[in-house]
């Protein structure tokens, strides 16, 4: 491993997905990282625990027996006021879950990568959206990311804002298409991140004033705690969208400098990416890596015929950003929604998500479409549908 | 020996495949890497089936002036280069260049075959897809070979593999050079 006077500058690097996640990870400073390696996830910690065997990190690094530990030691480390990280996919999350809802229960700042991997059985190690789905309702925040680019960006924003919310944040990054794909990332130093995250945080357990938390509850006090979590997450998104500007004022100067990528524009918010025309007739509304095949099929598709095809892409999944999602489907005649999980039993998660935001509210025809469970991304169906 | 025609567009799309063990992500992602020194946007993805030693392991490499958005395998890559003749298959071929990694030397067409296992296997030890790259640099100039230098030195941080690894693409630069009669894009 190079030697990390690098960890200093803002500079272009060619990286794995998984590397930049964790080069990122390491230039925020953390107290603690506890985690236990999973395909396609593996590469994240590995990085992190290269640095550390190597002298070049300061964090406590953990192998847990299990998800299930490593995600208690977080929580704990959390608790203690150490700023903590975990990565993990697939079953490991479905291994940590209980710790998962605590950690939510518990408003502890922690930050964790899921690295999207379908769900057994049979068993599959590719790319699916189902292991984030079986958390979307715990209480964290959530983000997706299309790039190796936005992921890291996306990792950036979730510890400022973890800290600042005293909420957990996961950043939800495709397995293999993302984590073991290279390509150039504009990486920000220790001391740009350094300012808009603190090295430690509030704790919430002092061994000189000692306390219980997440004890048992009687049900009125439940419901209301709940409840008011629920609040607490939906109220957020204005400090989100306020913190993902105050980002991108420090960064996107630096980065267009380094990279040449263009500059923020007014489609381009914490919540969502609205890509192509205005009055686009239909509206393709998509999560994680399959944006970037589908910006590809936007700009092709409106060549042919101009103001037929844009992409809302869905950054911030949760809490999910009504406003914004009502705001840019209100003048499309057909919205396809995209899900890369099946929810079995009912209609896939981000299309219920989608037109229960939308009834009343937007005339379009909504159409659910299941693309690539199990790694299996083909456009052939949508392609159909488009012509 | 027939005329080789050079390709030279970007965005180019390029295929590596092998058996799993002979270093193609690791090939692959220098290939990019490459790519990315010489000042271009470069995407390297792996695709495998069962993640253990034997099994065929794809690599796609693109390259262009512009961020590339896509992660899909491509049907017809603009070159494909194969490092076991097993996975060699006379009806998919690259589109402007393929690359087989065999005994015997030829060129037909558009197409070499050369035998780069014997020069990976005396340098390295072991038939790795690095080789490839060198046979590909002889004829496709794109990369200039500062960037190809810089993009192994980086990628090998143990100066010993990284001198191993430059000997062995070297070698089949040489080798590739020699059998297709072009230096420097240039027929001599």
């Amino acid at each position: 491993m190079a030697k990390r006077d690098r960890q200093s500058i803002d500079e272009m690097m060619f990286l794995k997905g998984s590397a930049a996640i964790a080069e990122l990870v390491s230039r925020v400073g953390p107290g603690v990282v506890a985690a236990y390696p999973i395909t396609p996830q593996t590469g994240i910690i590995e990085y992190l625990a290269k640095l550390k065997i190597s002298g070049q990190a300061d964090y406590s690094f953990l192998q847990a027996e299990s998800e299930h530990s490593a995600l208690s030691m977080v929580l704990g480390a959390a608790a203690a006021g150490a700023l903590s990280y975990t990565a993990t996919s697939s079953q490991g999350m479905l291994h940590m879950i209980e710790i998962v809802y605590n950690l939510a229960g518990l408003r502890l700042p922690v930050v964790m990568t899921c690295a999207n991997r379908s769900i057994s059985a049979p068993i599959n190690i590719w790319n699916d959206h189902q292991d984030a789905m079986a958390v979307r309702d715990a209480g964290w925040l959530m983000f997706f990311a299309e790039n190796n680019q936005e992921a890291i960006e996306q990792h950036w924003l979730a510890f400022a804002l973890s800290q600042q919310l005293n909420l957990p944040v996961m950043v939800n990054v495709d397995g293999f298409r993302l984590t073991h794909a290279s390509e150039p990332v504009a990486m920000p130093s220790e001391k740009l991140i350094s300012k808009i995250v603190k090295q430690r945080v509030k704790n919430l357990l002092e061994v000189n004033n000692p306390k219980t938390i997440g004890h048992f509850t009687m049900p009125i006090d439940y419901e209301t705690q709940r409840l008011s979590l629920g609040q607490t997450i939906a109220d957020s998104l204005v400090a989100i969208e306020k913190k993902y500007f105050e980002l991108m004022k420090i960064w996107q100067p630096i980065k267009k400098e380094l990279s040449g990528i263009k500059t923020i524009d007014k489609n381009d918010l914490a919540t969502v990416e609205y890509y192509g025309p205005n009055k686009a007739k239909t509206v393709i509304v998509a999560m994680g890596s399959i944006v970037g095949e589908l910006k590809d099929l936007a700009d092709k598709t409106n060549k042919e015929i101009a103001d037929s095809l844009a992409i809302l892409k869905i950054k911030l999944y949760r809490p999910f950003p009504e406003q914004d999602v009502i705001k840019y489907l209100k003048n499309a005649q057909r919205v396809i929604v995209i899900d890369r999980a099946p929810g079995l039993g009912s209609q896939p998660p981000l299309f219920t998500d989608i037109s229960s935001v939308t009834s009343h509210q937007v005339n379009a025809r909504l159409v659910s479409l299941i693309i690539g469970l199990g790694g299996n991304v083909q456009l052939t169906e949508l392609e159909k549908i488009l012509k | 020996m027939s005329d080789l025609e050079f390709f030279s567009n970007f965005p180019v799309s390029i295929k590596l495949v092998g058996l799993g063990g002979q270093g193609v992500v690791t090939a692959a992602a220098i290939l990019a890497r490459a790519a990315f020194q010489q000042g271009l946007w470069s995407q390297s993805m792996p695709f495998f089936g069962v993640e253990r030693t034997g099994t065929p392991v794809e690599a796609y490499i693109k390259i262009g002036r512009q961020p590339i958005r896509d992660r899909q395998k491509i049907d017809q890559p603009d070159i494909l280069l194969i490092n076991d003749v097993k996975l060699f298959n006379r009806k998919q071929l690259g589109k402007f260049l393929t690359i087989v990694n065999q005994p015997e030397q030829q060129i037909v067409n558009q197409r070499i075959g050369y035998d780069s296992r014997q020069v990976s296997l005396d340098i390295l030890g072991k038939d790795l897809a690095i080789g490839l790259l060198g046979g590909l640099a002889a004829v496709w100039p794109q990369i200039s070979q500062e960037a190809w230098l810089r993009a192994l030195k980086e990628h090998f941080t143990n100066q010993v593999l990284f001198e191993i690894n430059t000997q062995a693409f070297q070698a089949n630069f040489s080798l590739v050079e020699k059998l297709t009669k072009y230096q420097n894009g240039q027929a001599r």
